[in-house]
């Protein structure tokens, strides 16, 4: 992504961190990794974004951080969602899917 | 519930900033090796691995950073970086910080104690409970139906007057139809003469309704407050005190209570105190230190006119509303009840040129309730002009001081160029930095701010001192209540900004490449504009302050000058009033003939007399109207007078006799002697020995002119004398007030011993008040106009002086930074006297374009002044002038210095140094 702190980028990336550890908790580097694979290698999110989305997103309530251990036995930062961000979650991918489908049709019109 | 937790995650850095930072890097630390981990699976070598990770993950401190702007509240932690940053600037040159400080303290001082003025007579409610639900009287009538016993004032909104006093039986009234006050209550004010502890002094005083403290919400700090109890005819005689009576009489002491103090000559019984900062509800300014019942009020007039009281106008009445009830509501439910208890107590006073009144259909005055948070306030009203002024005084010098510290932030900032130069390469943006610089010249006006309330309060005590509002001395508390402080600190704030605001923009608009570049050259020419630009606005600022103050000691001069008609020096004047509260058998005036030989003939008394009514006090100025030929009227003022009054007073008498015995027996036939205004106004001529003329238009013209005096002035300083008219002493006037007037030669002092003994010989008991020299008297007159003068000389003074240091600094710094030039002019052949002409010809052409500005904003400012001005045009062009010369001339002498140093500049040294 880009370097450009747009609204819409910083939302995007938010919903998208949610979706990634929708499943496992996941740490700062496995989330990475995670969106780098669910967008087939085209997103390569930079560290001075992802970081400062988790901390947005924990201020938020809707994921919550906890210190564990990995596999590879390293002391590692684990994000996990809450119930909230479970809510919120939905709630944004309904946005996005009126929005997206909203400007597809404009873009679609004569 | 989202925003809060929000803030609370926010403000977990301010404590937790280590635990916060750890646990990141550890974090990040761990991205960088499972990340490095990953790729060395992969397949990369160990250091490539690493390097890709670390080029992955970017710079640690930028993503730091952007942590740190989400996680905590950046502007604070810029806030605090900031202060210290600034206090260690600060700390680095204690002499331009302390020169700034104290240039900031003088100006948000002064402003402050002007506040603190303005908030304790124009903003500042009782300090009672629910002050916004108290309610107070007055009412309107026209101009010529008068309230015995009372005054009506002119009202600022309608032509008609004014008067804030009732009758007894209006309160008695209203206490029992409102429906709408859960209280009603009325207080009378009055002089009191106290015993207490031993010594008799006069207080402020007041008799109040028996629900007076309970209606206001006041407890007692000792002790108990006065009850309807207490306010019944025949009981006990009791007093509540004010605070600061107690603390200034008693010391305080708790044995206070119970004590018996002899108010006039009538003991009360001191029950209580009520808590410290409430003075009573009178005007401002009056504060009541005893309080009595009401029922009381019998006991300190004199027996013949106890049928006065029911009749006489002098209760201010108050009330509380209930909750939900309005203003409106109390005065319709009301006005009818005040205009059946006022019904045939108003008397018809025609005056001349006023409309005169049918007295079969008297119009009835209308009742007015208005917001009684503040007590009486028409004094209140009265004062705020003056207030204004002196606002506008002290912001001049607050204006000049900031344009002060203007320019030496702007110096410093010069100084600190190549500090400000390698910040913004390092990328610093420069809003940062100007961020920065405020935050110093905010923590600068701050400092000055902490020490201006310091100096603030001392300051209000001087300036009240000064009789900025006439010449009664008010006694007014000014508490440090939250207006007054935050008053202080939005100008603190406020100072901080616009002194700071321009100089940190200058400093640190810097072209990097120059600076790096040997940048030793002479900074840009905007910074030299602004600081000249400053220096004007002070000149200009300093010369307003200085022309106000010459014009109002020209008045003043003027003042002393006007012809009065009469000999004015080494009169000594006094009172034996018979004040509410002293009562001795009365005596007949006829004691007051006895006394005045007993002081005629005192070693160093030339002469001695008394009159009725004292000149240059108000008493002369109610005067009276005087019917000639019954179809001319005139408003003449009169006096009454002892046969030894002209002599004393150095009067001539032009035509006729003076008053002989024979005038002053009672029933003789009403005779007066009338000056040559009089004589020429109702007669037209001053052969007017044998007129006649009267007082009263219904008994015909009963007096009859037997001697023409001198002009001379009685009452105003002002405009043309006025027609007067002097009458014998009435002779059946069965009580002593009576104003003694005594010629001495020698020594004030001894004259005044003397005549305290003779007195005292006389009669023991006769109290001699209210001694002062005529002279005083009169400067009584224009006490305000004398106080503007003083605070205008005293801050115009204090402004030039800060101009002049300012211009001294300037111009020091300016030769410094043309060293280079300068040398370079002496290397091609200046001579030291030209270069010296130069420096103070540029300096002084800034003054005098300061000069000229001045000038042209005290034409527009003096209107504000031309109230008070006498005898000289508020444009006068020979105040000016001196004024503009004055302002040369220091500031010649300011800039003599720099540039003599100048012109000792060595050229070879100059040069070098370059």
């Amino acid at each position: 992504m880009t370097n450009e702190k747009s609204e819409l980028l910083q939302g995007t990336l938010d919903m998208l961190i949610l979706k990634a550890i929708e499943r496992d908790a996941m740490h700062g580097f496995g989330l990475s990794q995670r969106l780098r694979e669910m967008s087939r290698d085209v997103f390569q999110v930079e560290m001075g974004s992802l970081y400062p989305a988790l901390c947005r997103l924990e201020a938020q309530g809707w994921i919550k951080g906890a210190w564990g251990v990995s596999d590879a036995n390293r002391k590692a930062r684990y994000y996990s969602l809450t119930a909230a961000g479970r809510k919120q979650f939905q709630a944004e991918t309904a946005r996005w899917e009126t929005l997206s489908s909203t400007i597809n049709l404009m873009l679609k019109a004569t | 519930m989202n925003s809060f937790r929000r803030l609370l995650f926010r403000l977990q850095p301010l404590f937790f900033k280590k635990k916060i930072e750890t646990e990141l890097s550890e974090e990040l630390q761990a991205h960088l090796e499972m990340a490095t981990e990953a790729n060395l699976v992969a397949g990369m070598s160990p250091e490539a691995a690493r390097q890709a990770a670390l080029r992955e993950l970017g710079g640690f401190e930028q993503i730091k950073e952007r942590y740190r702007d989400e996680r905590g509240l950046p502007w604070l932690d810029y806030l605090v970086q900031d202060l210290r940053y600034a206090i260690r600037q600060l700390r680095k040159t204690p002499g331009f910080t302390a020169v700034a400080v104290l240039s900031l303290a003088l100006g948000i001082g002064a402003n402050t104690a002007v506040f603190s003025l303005v908030n304790a007579v124009l903003l500042a409610e009782l300090p009672v409970k629910s002050p916004g639900q108290l309610v107070l009287f007055n009412w309107l009538a026209e101009e010529t139906l008068m309230p015995r016993g009372g005054y009506a004032t002119p009202d600022p909104n309608s032509n008609k007057y004014t008067c804030p006093a009732f009758l007894l039986t209006t309160l008695e009234a209203f206490r029992a139809n409102a429906p709408t006050l859960s209280d009603v209550f009325g207080f009378v004010s009055r002089d009191l003469y106290v015993n207490a502890e031993g010594s008799t002094e006069a207080v402020g005083g007041q008799f109040a309704s028996g629900d007076y403290h309970r209606g206001f919400g006041v407890a007692a700090a000792a002790g108990r407050v006065i009850t309807a109890d207490d306010d019944q005819p025949g009981a006990e005689a009791v007093a509540v005190i004010s605070d600061r009576y107690w603390q200034r009489r008693f010391g305080g002491d708790p044995r206070a209570i119970g004590k018996v103090i002899v108010v006039g000559d009538v003991p009360v019984t001191v029950v209580g105190v009520t808590a410290p900062g409430f003075n009573g509800a009178a005007q401002v300014g009056y504060a009541v230190d005893v309080t009595l019942p009401l029922a009381l009020l019998p006991r300190f007039v004199a027996a013949e006119h106890l049928d006065q009281i029911p009749n006489s106008w002098w209760v201010n009445i108050m009330g509380r509303l209930k909750p939900g009830a309005t203003l409106e509501q109390t005065r319709a439910s009301l006005e009818g009840v005040f205009q059946a208890t006022a019904r045939g107590h108003l008397e018809v006073n025609p005056l001349p040129g006023v409309p005169a009144i049918d007295p079969a259909n008297i119009p009835l005055p209308q009742l007015r309730a208005v917001p009684g948070g503040q007590g009486l306030y028409e004094m209140r009203r009265k004062h705020e002009h003056a207030l204004l002024l002196i606002m506008g005084i002290v912001t001049l010098v607050l204006l000049v001081a900031c344009a002060n510290v203007a320019n030496l932030l702007l110096a410093r900032g010069t100084a600190r160029r190549r500090e400000f130069a390698v910040r913004l390469a390092l990328g610093a943006g420069r809003a940062r930095l100007v961020r920065q610089l405020l935050t110093e010249s905010v923590l600068l006006a701050s400092l000055g701010g902490i020490a201006g309330l310091l100096l603030a309060w001392w300051g209000a005590q001087a300036l009240l001192a000064l009789r900025p509002f006439g010449s009664g001395l008010l006694q007014i508390d000014t508490p440090l209540d939250w207006r007054v402080l935050g008053f202080t600190t939005a100008v603190a704030l406020a100072t901080g900004i616009v002194f700071g605001l321009a100089p940190a923009l200058r400093s640190t608009r810097l072209n990097l490449t120059e600076e790096f570049q040997g940048g030793a050259r002479s900074p840009g020419g905007s910074r030299s504009r602004f600081a000249h630009a400053m220096m004007v606005v002070q000149v200009a600022l300093t010369l307003v302050l200085l022309v106000g103050a010459g014009l109002l000691v020209r008045t003043l001069r003027n003042f002393h000058q006007v012809d009065v008609g009469f000999n004015r020096e080494s009169l000594l004047l006094f009172e034996l009033l018979a004040p509410l509260g002293w009562r001795a058998p009365l005596k007949p005036v006829a004691t007051l003939d006895p006394i005045r030989e007993r002081l005629a003939a005192l070693p160093g008394v030339r002469g001695a007399t008394y009159e009725y009514r004292a000149s240059y006090s108000w008493q002369v100025r109610g005067g009276g109207v005087a019917y000639v030929q019954t179809t001319k009227n005139e408003g003449v003022g009169r006096n009454e007078v002892d046969s030894s009054y002209l002599a004393t007073l150095e009067i001539p008498l032009l035509r006729g006799r003076n008053f002989d015995p024979h005038d002053h027996r009672e029933g003789a036939p009403e005779v007066a002697i009338v000056n040559q205004a009089f004589a020429k106004k109702c007669f037209g001529t001053e052969d007017v020995v044998g007129q006649r003329f009267g007082w009263d238009p219904t008994k015909g013209a009963t007096v009859e002119i037997v001697g023409l005096m001198r002009d001379a002035r009685h009452y105003g300083l002002k405009g043309e004398v006025p027609p007067f008219a002097l009458t014998p002493y009435p002779r059946s006037s069965t009580s002593l007030d009576a104003n003694f007037i005594v010629r001495f030669s020698g020594s004030e002092a001894t004259a005044l011993a003397g005549a305290r003994a003779a007195i005292r010989e006389i009669d023991a008991s006769l109290p001699m008040t209210n001694v002062r020299t005529q002279v005083e008297q009169i400067d009584r007159r224009f006490a305000q106009e004398r106080s503007f003068a003083t605070l205008c000389s005293f801050f115009g003074t204090l402004a030039l002086l800060l101009a002049a240091v300012g211009l001294y600094g300037l111009i020091s710094y300016q030769v410094l930074r043309r060293t280079g030039e300068i040398g370079v002019r002496m290397a091609l052949g200046a001579l030291p006297a030209q270069v010296l002409r130069m420096i103070l010809r540029e300096s002084l052409t800034l003054v005098a374009l300061g000069v000229v500005i001045g000038g042209a904003l005290s034409v527009g400012a003096t209107r504000w002044i031309a109230s008070l001005l006498f005898g000289v045009p508020a444009h006068d062009p020979v105040t000016y002038g001196c004024v503009a010369l004055l302002l040369l001339a220091v500031a010649t002498v300011a800039c003599l210095l720099p540039a003599r140093r100048a012109a000792k500049i060595a050229p070879m040294v100059a040069l070098r140094s370059e």
